[in-house]
């Protein structure tokens, strides 16, 4: 190993000592983890904040008059107040909490878009969106009789801006956009896109799920009408999520689930709706979820997302040069502007044969077509591998990666 | 290996001539797609009664090396069938690979290089795929013979 490598590396240790699990072993050997876009590991800040609430303040919240309701309610109010900050939402009513992102687009679909929408009114989306961003528009199309247009992707794994005026019509409703690409690390020109959108009277949905751990978010400064997120792709935990919402918005639209919480007044004859946020959070929330999300964004404000842009983008040329060194490995998504994903094929070698052996050296990538069957589809490909880079990776781990990869391609071609 | 580099009863496509019936089968865990064709003609058996049998399996798509390994041994060992016979056998193997029972069958006795399986537990749907195609072409052809 060079000492350049070393030397490299060693800057970013520190942020690599706050991940527990990363110093286990699999089949033998340490693990490397390359994962990150299905889910990234947790620092133990955000672990401690989770289980210090379960220990010291666990009760419900909102509802109760004693001291520990009101500590649990002040802390998970206060991890929305830090979520609301993080992307710059004008308020905190704008910031609901939701499962993940998933959840998000869908509450956006049925409870914002499917009361607007008549039959034959277009709902716009791109080639490369993750199924969440798929399929409950076309759920909503078969409800309703709304037509579903595709942004294309170019051959580098870019949208089309070109062929997206042509898309648009006055009978397009919605405009729904990955900002930054699970499968292929583009990172969409969302600004742009939004700008668009707004001179035509469209709403945007942006799906922020793998942006948020990459680059700075301002709702604002982007225009979009909706942006959704996911906990656990940011180093916080599983189940849990956000919505904005531009308050008109969210004030016009009628709930999403109904329950405790999300109301005002009962009575079997009538029953009155909560004020924003709580109007669309009914029942008790992930509560440990989102005070462990909070966790996280202190995190990631902590380091700042500058230094783990700039080290993620590092990680990812250098990852980039290496395994263009290796026979047959094409690179699928080559945007000029890319998060730190490389999804790769080798000729000769099946992804998930690659998978298999590669994990057998204690390395863990992803394998098949990444929830997003169309993109890969239209790339003529039945599936890619994926790594994953995210702040805790180093240089020295994606060195030791091409002799498992090399390794890999000779017991299988 | 072996299997994976030189498949038994690969093909460019499948044909569709007399006597074929195709399937399609599609892993959406892992995007693993293959077709598979089977020849099915009529003959006699012992006790004089008209039956089914499989005479040839072939198969196309883009599959890893598990899958394409395992619908390999299905060609070279299903032949020679008949379609009564071949369902069960193919739960058998899939209950093998499940664990759930041991391979009794002579024919299947090569597919017992897949208890490695269970090492690889995320690839048993792999090995398994094939033989759910060929239970499924089965029972397509068992519905329109009944109709």
């Amino acid at each position: 190993m060079s000492a350049v490598i070393s030397e490299h590396d060693a800057r970013t240790q520190h942020w690599r000592d706050d991940f527990p699990l990363l110093s286990r072993q699999v089949h033998g050997k340490p693990l490397v983890y390359f994962d990150s876009a299905a889910t990234a590991q947790r620092p133990r800040q955000v672990l401690q904040a989770m289980d210090d609430f379960y220990r010291q303040h666990n009760a419900n919240v909102h509802r109760g008059v004693h001291s520990l309701s009101g500590e649990a309610t002040d802390l998970f109010e206060a991890a929305r107040r830090k979520l609301c900050q993080h992307i710059n939402a004008s308020s905190e009513r704008e910031v609901i909490f939701t499962r993940g992102s998933t959840e998000a687009i869908n509450l956006v679909a049925q409870a914002y878009l499917r009361p607007l929408l008549q039959a034959g009114d277009e709902i716009l989306i791109s080639h490369m969106e993750h199924h969440s961003n798929i399929v409950p528009w076309q759920m909503l199309r078969e409800q309703t009789g709304a037509v579903l247009k595709v942004i294309p992707v170019t051959d580098s794994g870019e949208l089309d801006l070109q062929a997206l005026p042509e898309l648009i019509s006055e009978r397009t409703r919605m405009l729904g956009l990955v900002h930054v690409s699970n499968a292929l690390g583009t990172i969409n020109p969302v600004r742009e896109v939004c700008a668009l959108a707004r001179r035509h009277g469209i709403t945007t949905i942006i799906d922020g799920a793998q942006a948020m751990p990459h680059l700075a978010v301002d709702v604002q400064a982007l225009g979009c009408d909706f942006y959704t997120m996911s906990g656990h792709k940011m180093y916080g935990p599983t189940g849990i999520g956000a919505l904005y919402g531009r308050e008109a918005l969210l004030e016009a639209m009628p709930p999403w689930q109904g329950g405790g919480e999300m109301i005002r007044t009962v009575t079997f004859e009538e029953t009155t709706w909560n004020d924003l946020p709580a109007k669309f959070e009914a029942g008790t929330p992930n509560i440990a979820g989102a005070i462990g999300l909070g966790a996280a964004v202190d995190y990631i404000a902590k380091i700042g997302l500058d230094a783990i842009a700039a080290h993620e983008q590092d990680l990812l040329q250098f990852a980039t040069d290496k395994m263009r060194e290796i026979d047959g490995l094409r690179i699928i998504g080559e945007a000029r502007d890319k998060a730190s994903v490389v999804s790769f094929v080798i000729d000769g070698v099946h992804p998930h044969d690659l998978g298999t052996i590669v994990d057998h050296h204690g390395f863990a990538i992803r394998t098949g077509h990444h929830c997003t069957m169309p993109l890969i589809k239209r790339f003529g490909l039945p599936a890619t591998a994926r790594a994953s880079l995210a702040l805790y990776n180093t240089r020295h781990e994606i060195e030791s990666f091409i002799p498992a990869l090399r390794q890999a391609c000779d017991m299988l071609r | 290996m072996q299997h994976n580099r030189h498949p038994v009863g690969f093909r460019a496509a499948l044909p569709h001539t007399a006597g074929w019936y195709q399937t399609r089968a599609i892993n959406p865990l892992c995007g693993d797609e293959i077709e598979l064709a089977a020849h099915l003609q009529p003959c006699q058996t012992a006790i004089d009664q008209p039956a089914l049998l499989l005479s040839e399996l072939v198969f196309c798509g883009d599959s890893c090396a598990i899958c394409t390994a395992s619908a390999s041994m299905l060609c070279a060992q299903m032949p020679g069938q008949s379609a009564r016979q071949a369902a069960p056998l193919a739960q058998q193997f899939i209950d093998f690979v499940h664990q759930r029972s041991p391979l009794s069958d002579q024919r299947l006795q090569p597919l017992s290089v897949f208890a490695q399986l269970q090492q690889l537990p995320n690839r048993k749907s792999c090995a398994i795929l094939p033989w759910q195609a060929l239970q499924d072409v089965l029972a397509a052809v068992n519905k329109s013979e009944h109709q």
